[in-house]
């Protein structure tokens, strides 16, 4: 390891070598034993370590944890009592995600075929009484009676 | 906050995705299990007891209303909510806070080496000020590296920047912290 790598590494993780990537480990334990420059950054690094751990970590206890868990309870059977029951948020939506999926895997393809015999049922009755039911366009031979089709106000002005 | 976990008990993943069909006991699993490290996560970030819990709430809300959208074949579940949780103490650390550290209530210390230890109080409040006066990002890079000892490339991950980045936000809060930390000890440096 270079005098540079070391020095990054040092600036970057600190003096404690455990912190380190584990491949920069061996190499900066031979640049230690080797380099007085090395072991001027670790020491001076490991003044501000210190400085670091003197920090006490956060207290946690037992009552600060029960506090948290009531708090966010709480606050999820809040939000399901404002969506409308007491149905938690998350599985009501993913409940509305089943009934929507399952319409469209059986719903759908019934409801078509329904359509479409319907369809042939009128089509076949109004054969039987002799109506058409799609009869052909009003034929329109005239600019006003075009015009009667489409916009009654400007068919009006040229009535 | 570590991945394995006890012999007998679901995974986190497996825990996910009950929560994802909404178990309010598997969601109550999962925050027995990550619930201490995330507010101490919070904590050291945000600097803000108050916040804190409000961050490791925020969080496990999350945890309940986005559990469906959780996949384990991307990442483990502990890099997800570690996500979680350094996106919401950048949300909190980026508003206006008028008291950057809660002070621990102090009492009179008639011990004969009270004198020490009231100076070793105030010399603790100076490094907690100089950590929480960082800007958020190193605060959070040297937080994640130096305390919760992630990796670098966790870390970079947590943070949606490059390793190198990552590398770049940690020298320079190292560097501002032994600069103002020389008021307080000459000899303090790294």
């Amino acid at each position: 390891m270079t005098l540079e790598r070391f020095a990054k590494l040092i600036a970057a993780r600190g003096a404690a070598l455990a912190r380190w990537p584990h491949a920069d480990q061996v190499g900066a334990r031979r640049l230690l034993a080797r380099s007085p420059e090395a072991l001027s950054l670790l020491t001076k690094a490991a003044a501000l370590d210190a400085a670091l751990d003197s920090l006490p970590p956060p207290d946690i206890n037992e009552a600060l944890l029960a506090r948290l868990r009531g708090g966010i309870e709480a606050r999820i059977d809040a939000a399901a009592e404002m969506s409308g029951g007491l149905v938690p948020e998350l599985a009501a939506r993913r409940l509305a995600q089943t009934r929507g999926s399952g319409r469209s895997r059986s719903g759908r393809p019934a409801a078509f075929a329904g359509l479409f015999l319907m369809m042939i049922a009128i089509g076949f009755a109004a054969g039987l009484a002799g109506l058409d039911p799609w009869p052909a366009p009003q034929r329109v031979t005239t600019v006003s009676g075009l015009l009667a089709l489409t916009d009654p106000i400007v068919s009006f002005s040229f009535q | 906050m570590n991945d394995p976990f006890p012999k007998g008990e679901d995974s986190d993943a497996d825990l996910m995705a009950r929560i994802a069909c909404g178990e309010r006991e598997a969601f109550r699993t999962l925050m027995d299990r990550h619930l201490p490290f995330v507010y101490r996560l919070a904590a050291r970030v945000v600097g803000n007891l108050a916040d804190a819990e409000d961050v490791a709430q925020e969080a496990f809300l999350r945890v309940w209303r986005h559990a469906d959208r959780f996949q384990p074949t991307a990442a483990p579940f502990t890099a997800w909510l570690n996500r979680v949780v350094v996106n919401l103490c950048l949300d909190r650390l980026r508003k206006p806070m008028p008291l950057p550290l809660e002070a621990a209530p102090e009492a009179d210390d008639p011990a004969p080496d009270g004198l020490a230890r009231l100076v070793a109080t105030d010399q603790r409040k100076l490094i907690a000020a100089a950590v929480a006066a960082l800007p958020e990002r190193q605060r959070v890079a040297l937080v994640l590296c130096y305390y919760e000892e992630h990796s670098n490339a966790e870390a970079a991950r947590m943070l949606s920047v490059t390793v190198s980045a990552l590398e770049s936000l940690l020298i320079r809060a190292r560097r501002t912290l032994r600069d103002r930390l020389k008021m307080l000890a000459p000899a303090q440096g790294g």
